[in-house]
């Protein structure tokens, strides 16, 4: 994900290309190739499904209704299921961005001056509205700062301008997210190490995928004011022991989704062994470390053998701490056991093991 | 009337940039400022006469008395906290909970309030947007000091008052400001804790 193209590579490949973009990724089946046009960003709007009207009802002296929200709210999101087509890459990606920023030389660092990129589903098509947000740390201090995010456009292309005394980085992990839509945040590293002699702006063909989310099972009452222990339990069988209270998030949105480890813009498991099992999250959400731990248990659908153990990891996202150490941006991390029931059902976290937040869980059997 | 605690004036803004960059370079070094003012420095009547004239969104210029919502929803006043006896330092800073940053310096925060408010430095968090990019509550600041165990005060900056005194793109943001005349000494993007404490052990 997110590799260095050099700048001549990227002229070369421009030159063989159409106006209207070219296929970039085979990550889907080629015989599904036929649908273009399926990348218009439809019905991404921001919506929940509500909406509040007074009827004047005939007879009956007022009304109240609800109606309808219109878009892709909670109720009624796009699931984006079927076979990841081909990546329709916008144009804008395909290129350096534009910008009069020159590198400097004595940056000892990465020098960025602008950074550009696009945002898709789980089947390509681009996500106008989505918001790609950089936290950078700056070199030499080593300082963190968060720059205001900036919107994707109808082919879900963002650009980031960096100001000046932000350009000079070390390390850049880029979060895209929809806000108000349930899909999962997805956190990359930039690498803008790797790409330090590209000069000062950069473009990332492969896309941000970002992930539609199922409405959980069971998700008992609560709100941040609840601190009693409730057990929710997700759309995909994954079972969350919980104190609303504890949860610095929206506890009445969770929802998650299964995602298969080897589907294509899971950027943050490129170097890392892919996990055997990996569920994206929604709403990002952070579980105090002062309360009690967050046990976890999935569903054995490897068929592990009762008694076996295997490593959970998470994604570093806004606030995720494990053991009083902050998970970064964009890195995997493990973050404790778990070990197959006897009856070899499920896989439970075992005692004192708590998820420290949620944005992606994945596992692997040792 | 109680005297204001007594304040290490000369020192100027720049030379306390000049030190820490020499602190920057050489890496973490024990503060050696003055110790703890003693308990009484900060009894006695408050301050009433906040400046009237002079506001600005620059180094130099006077803080004007902005309006955030505490966490329980009332209105908080700058002059609140120029109103302390006996803080000679006021660091104001900007936090929204989309900011990966502003969550990660929390902690250093309430560390560094726990040193040095007793040698007169204030602080203050204010919150200007959840981490849904809607503009901050009460309820926001309320969970946000919940969730960081938080003694100082945490507020609400709901019309993003203090976005107008720096790059707004960038956050957070690090304020110092002369708890004696509100003039502001310096505004930072990004947590620099060298920076912060030559700030602070030039004026304290």
């Amino acid at each position: 994900m997110n590799r260095p193209y050099t700048p001549w590579l990227i002229l070369l490949l421009a030159a063989g290309l159409s106006a209207g973009g070219c296929t970039t990724d085979t990550g889907g089946d080629p015989a599904d190739a036929g649908a273009e046009g399926e990348g218009e960003g439809e019905g991404e709007g921001e919506g929940e499904g509500e909406g509040e009207g007074e009827g004047e009802g005939e007879g009956e002296g007022e009304g109240e209704g609800e109606g309808e929200g219109e878009g892709e709210g909670e109720g009624e999101i796009d699931l984006d299921e079927g076979e990841p087509q081909p990546y329709e890459t916008p144009m804008a990606v395909m290129m350096p961005p534009p910008t009069d920023v020159a590198p400097d030389p004595g940056c000892g660092a990465a020098y960025v001056g602008v950074l550009q990129g696009w945002v898709v589903d789980r089947i390509g098509r681009p996500v106008p509205g989505a918001k790609a947000q950089a936290c950078i740390y700056r070199h030499p201090s080593n300082s963190l700062i968060c720059l205001f995010p900036a919107d994707t456009d109808e082919d879900g292309v963002f650009t980031i301008d960096v100001p000046e005394d932000s350009r000079c980085a070390s390390e850049v992990a880029l979060r895209t997210l929809l806000p108000g839509v349930p899909r999962a945040s997805m956190y990359c590293d930039m690498e803008v190490r790797d790409r330090a002699g590209d000069g000062a702006g950069l473009s990332y063909v492969d896309p941000y995928v970002l992930y539609a989310t199922l409405p959980p099972a069971d998700l008992p009452p609560g709100d941040a004011t609840t601190e009693e222990m409730r057990t929710v339990v997700f759309a995909s069988g994954l079972e969350l022991d919980l104190v609303p209270f504890d949860f610095y998030g929206d506890y009445a949105r969770l929802r998650d989704r299964v995602v298969e480890p080897d589907e294509r813009g899971l950027c943050f498991l490129e170097g890392e062994d892919r996990p055997d099992g990996l569920w994206a999250f929604y709403p990002e959400g952070t579980i105090d470390p002062r309360g009690a731990p967050a046990a976890v248990r999935i569903p054995n659908d490897r068929g592990l053998a009762p008694g076996a153990v295997v490593d959970l990891y998470v994604l570093g996202g806004l606030d995720c701490t494990v053991d009083g150490v902050h998970v970064p941006e964009a890195a995997w991390a493990t973050f404790g056991t778990a070990t197959v029931t006897g009856d070899g059902a499920m896989i439970a976290s075992d005692p004192g093991v708590g998820v420290p937040c949620l944005t992606w869980l994945g596992y692997k059997a040792r | 009337m109680a005297s204001p605690a007594p304040l290490i004036r000369p020192l100027s803004i720049l030379a306390a940039l000049g030190l820490a960059l020499a602190l920057a370079a050489c890496g973490p070094v024990e503060d050696e400022g003055p110790s703890c003012l003693p308990p009484e420095a900060f009894e006695g009547p408050e301050r009433t006469d906040y400046p009237t004239e002079g506001f600005g969104t620059e180094v130099g210029d006077i803080l004007d008395n902005h309006s955030f919502q505490t966490p329980e929803d009332m209105p908080f006043f700058v002059e609140s906290l120029y109103a302390q006896p006996g803080y000679g330092l006021i660091m104001l800073v900007t936090a929204s909970g989309w900011c990966t940053a502003c969550i990660e310096e929390q902690p250093k925060l309430q560390a560094l309030h726990d040193e040095l408010s007793c040698r007169g430095l204030s602080m203050m968090v204010a919150i200007f947007q959840d981490e849904q990019f809607a503009p901050a509550l009460a309820l926001d600041a309320r969970r946000w000091q919940e969730r960081f165990d938080l003694t100082f005060p945490v507020v609400a900056d709901t019309s993003f008052r203090l976005g107008a005194y720096y790059d707004a793109s960038q956050t957070p943001m690090v304020m110092m400001v002369n708890a004696e005349t509100m003039e502001i000494l310096s505004i930072e993007t990004g947590y620099n804790e060298a920076n912060i404490r030559a700030i602070v052990n030039a004026y304290l």
